[in-house]
């Protein structure tokens, strides 16, 4: 494989695999951060929009 | 009526929206375009107009669907006023378009699954089976039961049926796809797949034609403006963070892209001569799926080659079941939306489904006219995404956002996407496709009756706009008496 090549995977793989795994990453801090400080909003019998 | 259901975790609700994106697509389709049109060059393209492009298209959807709470043509009504329902209308029409002949591929897949787990495959016979196979009866039997397992789980409801579904396919569909590509990385010879597929070919980046490719295969693998993200949406908490989750499902979509690709073109280059293997990865889309594929595998008749054909069909399954599940949601919503239970939409959708579906089960020119003509709709339709924002008043849309999420916030870069960016694309795609189209058939690229021509698009999509624009008013007046408690535009 040539360099080019190699530091095109590198970065492709890096932001696309990397970006996904630290966005479940952040995403998993900030429930854990909405747990910690009272659960947050738990999931709703009916929505704010929700009918009768 | 019927309450409004949520998704139980925000886990839920991403392994939902990473279950709508991934679809056969990302491992048929993108494959062999990387390798077609300049490998690691390409990449580049496809990663700047996923965020240009699909990210925030998917923002817009996920805002619109969190804020109405319901399906395309209401958030239509509700965020752009009464004028523009039909507008939504059309969004709903031509996702559930497609899943009328999407239906007939996952029936494929699960075909394919079924065969190479029970019965086996026959390296020198697979062409002979798909030739037997597409367009026969047997396919309409898989097409129904592809199109009842979506119904049957949609009609469970969005906790027990959708997320359930998904926390079981998406894991899975990850999971076989990761192993399909490791063990492709431990063949003999593949890293010349590798380098093939990541070559720096930068002088492609200076072809409109690679970045029109790379922007159509972001706005039909992510699932943007499709209106699918819009519906999940209005199952979510009313905090949910519009922009990570947008990120975290466009790039897992990607990821998945990759992962098909890191599986299949290395096995190719690994297994035939470098000439051949170049022909076989531009080949055509259900050629490489439903007969490359076994033939590569199945060529040695080892064991391990038997287990990568039953890894890649079950992933190709799952994925396009889960996508099909989403598009029979979005149907089922619309109904829901003008006065309908989810029993009754899900029993109707299902069964105008089959009837919709089985020109293209049994004509495979029928498929391919339908997946030119709403293929190329679902730009209208991300057209119509970005014109409602732009009305909505862009500016003030991003406002909403960062004030209606906890988590990341929004920048001034999303106003230059939806204002410029999206629209610029929209239209240069448009007249690229048109123009591909003419170049294939000078003759008839008029001809409203061509298989793959400008004048089958423009008459079946005016058919479908002059009908929505004239029944607009009783669209509005029966979601305005279905949700008459909501702060619908009037």
């Amino acid at each position: 494989m040539s360099l080019g090549a190699i530091v095109i995977m590198v970065v492709v793989v890096g932001l696309v695999m990397g970006g996904f795994v630290c966005g479940i990453g952040v995403a998993i801090r900030q429930e854990s951060l909405r747990q910690r400080d009272g659960g947050g909003e738990q999931p709703q019998a009916k929505s704010e929009l929700a009918d009768d | 009526m019927e309450k409004t259901e949520q998704f139980t975790s925000r886990w839920g609700l991403l392994l939902a929206s990473l279950g709508m994106a991934v679809g056969a697509g990302n491992i048929w389709r993108f494959p062999r375009v990387v390798s077609e049109h300049g490998g690691g060059a390409f990449m580049i393209a496809w990663l700047i107009a996923l965020f240009c492009w699909s990210i925030p298209l998917l923002m817009v959807e996920f805002y619109w669907g969190k804020q109405s709470r319901l399906g395309p043509t209401g958030a239509f009504l509700r965020m752009t006023g009464k004028k523009w329902t039909w507008a939504g209308g059309f969004v709903a029409f031509c996702c559930i378009a497609i899943m009328f002949y999407y239906a007939v591929v996952a029936g494929w897949c699960l075909y394919y699954f079924v065969q190479s787990v029970f019965f086996g495959m026959d390296p020198n016979g697979v062409e002979q089976r798909w030739e037997s196979f597409a367009g026969s009866g047997t396919s309409v039997v898989y097409l129904a039961i592809g199109l009842a397992t979506s119904v049957g789980v949609v009609l469970k409801g969005v906790k027990k049926g959708i997320e359930r579904a998904c926390k079981i396919l998406v894991p899975v569909l990850f999971l076989l796809l990761i192993v399909a590509a490791v063990r492709a990385l431990m063949l003999p010879g593949a890293q010349i797949g590798l380098a093939h597929l990541f070559r720096p070919d930068f002088g492609c980046l200076l072809s409109y034609r690679v970045w029109l490719e790379a922007f159509s295969q972001s706005a039909w693998s992510t699932g943007a403006g499709w209106g699918l993200m819009l519906v999940y949406a209005g199952y979510t908490r009313s905090k949910e963070d519009v922009v990570l989750n947008s990120f975290i499902t466009g790039l897992g979509n990607n990821t998945a892209s990759l992962l098909a690709a890191i599986a299949i073109i290395p096995t190719i280059f690994a297994l035939l001569p470098e000439k051949t293997a170049l022909e076989l990865s531009g080949s055509g889309n259900e050629g490489l799926a439903f007969i490359w594929i076994p033939k590569l595998f199945l060529r040695d008749n080892t064991l391990t080659g038997s287990m990568m054909v039953i890894v890649f069909f079950a992933g190709l399954a799952m994925a396009a079941l889960s996508s099909l599940i989403a598009m029979v949601e979005l149907g089922v919503k619309t109904l829901m939306d003008l006065g309908l239970r989810r029993t009754m939409s899900g029993v109707i959708l299902g069964l105008v489904g089959f009837v919709a579906a089985f020109p293209s089960a049994i004509n495979m020119n029928v498929f391919k006219n339908q997946d030119w003509v709403w293929g190329l709709g679902l730009l209208v339709s991300g057209a119509f995404f970005s014109a409602g924002a732009i009305y909505h008043g862009v500016g003030r849309l991003r406002r909403r956002i960062n004030a209606t999420t906890d988590g990341w916030k929004l920048g001034g870069w999303f106003d230059i996407m939806i204002v410029c960016v999206i629209p610029f694309g929209i239209i240069a795609m448009l007249v690229w496709w048109f123009y591909q189209a003419a170049m294939w058939d000078p003759q008839g690229w008029l001809s409203p009756f061509g298989i793959n021509s400008v004048g089958t698009c423009l008459m079946q999509w005016g058919i479908v706009i002059a009908s929505l624009v004239c029944a607009n008013r009783w669209l509005v007046g029966r979601i305005q008496k279905n949700h008459s408690h909501r702060d619908i535009s009037s």
